[in-house]
């Protein structure tokens, strides 16, 4: 499992998005097709893989943000857009998520493609194989409030470069909650 | 300008009043005068009350629908599907039936489900609107024991008698 001295990083989609930009619960949603859980995990990037230390947030961001864009390896990944969001949740409350009312606890797991990638899983246990086929239930609407509410951190997957700058972007305003 | 009811059709009574106030409403500049509305024979008062309660209607009703356009726009760049009509005529008809109601901050899962959540402090209600009627809900709340989760079906109608505390988080 992920130190839960550490972060990950969802990649929202812009539908998945507040008026305003921010992440919502439905950032969150484990999906189903054709009546069969499509999602074994959520899939996130493990920010102090690539750039660990004391780097704050927006800096994590922005080296996973570089790695995706290039990425050189060919691994399968959602490409960061300007209208698309990271959100960033700190493993500890991941691992502490208080869902015993679900009789579900989360877990962090590696989940590369190969080496250095980033790619991690949010993992519910028991898994989604004990979850209604159906999908969206109830109870994975209440994961998905509790994974957004733990969002500490968010900015768009691509920024904007400076007016009158060198073309080097910084986000108007990343957020914090 | 046109009114809604002919002299020879305008009904009768109190109820009769606050339907040609609006029929005059509705007919006229939305920036139009006290006096002037009360220089047509309706009563200013009476007409304040109507016409306050019909802006904010107009304006509610102007906002969901700006919401629910620019949710459609996202959603059909993503995925180059409309939203869910049934999820869609939920959320619209949640938000109408309970005037009342916030605005929540507003997203779709990739099935077009709108999901609307609103927030206080770490309280929380989460809502997926599944049909016009119906809906899945999500709602944290602190107790004495510190936060606790529940979740459930319910429907526009009930749902507030059965957890009074989703109300206090959707009034705000």
């Amino acid at each position: 499992m992920l130190p839960e001295t550490d972060h990950i990083a969802r990649t929202c989609n812009a539908s998945s998005l507040g008026s305003s930009g921010e992440p919502t619960p439905a950032s969150f949603e484990f999906r189903v097709r054709d009546g069969q859980w499509k999602d074994v995990y959520l899939s996130v990037n493990w920010l102090e893989l690539l750039c660990p230390g004391e780097a704050d947030l927006p800096a994590k961001v922005d080296v996973l943000r570089t790695v995706q864009r290039a990425n050189e390896h060919g691994w399968p990944l959602i490409k960061p857009t300007a209208k698309k969001v990271y959100a960033v949740i700190p493993v500890r409350a991941i691992h502490s998520a208080s869902l015993e009312e679900a009789a579900t606890t989360l877990a962090c797991r590696h989940e590369p493609h190969g080496d250095g990638d980033p790619h991690s899983g949010v993992h519910p246990n028991p898994g989604v194989d004990h979850w209604p086929a159906t999908g969206d239930g109830a109870a994975q609407l209440a994961v998905q409030q509790y994974l957004w509410s733990a969002v500490c951190h968010y900015e768009p997957g691509m920024l904007k470069p400076p007016a009158g700058g060198n073309g080097v972007g910084k986000a108007a305003a990343p957020a914090t909650p | 300008m046109e009114l809604a009811f002919s002299p020879a059709t305008k009904p009768q009574g109190e109820a009769s009043a606050v339907a040609r106030q609006r029929a005059l409403l509705m007919a006229a500049n939305a920036d139009e005068s006290v006096s002037a509305i009360q220089a047509r024979g309706a009563e200013p008062r009476l007409s304040a009350a109507v016409g306050g309660a019909m802006i904010y209607d107009e304006r509610r009703a102007a906002a969901l629908v700006n919401v629910l356009v620019t949710l459609d726009a996202a959603f059909y760049e993503d995925y180059e599907e409309l939203l869910c009509d049934e999820s869609r005529a939920g959320f619209e008809s949640f938000m109408k039936y309970h005037r009342w109601a916030r605005m929540p901050l507003l997203g779709s899962e990739s099935t077009g489900k709108i999901v609307g959540t609103w927030k206080s402090g770490d309280e929380c209600l989460s809502i997926r609107f599944v049909e016009r009627h119906r809906f899945h809900y999500a709602i944290t709340t602190r107790g004495q024991d510190g936060l606790r989760r529940d979740w459930g079906h319910s429907n526009i109608v009930t749902f507030f008698d059965e957890h009074p505390s989703a109300k206090r988080l959707v009034r705000g």
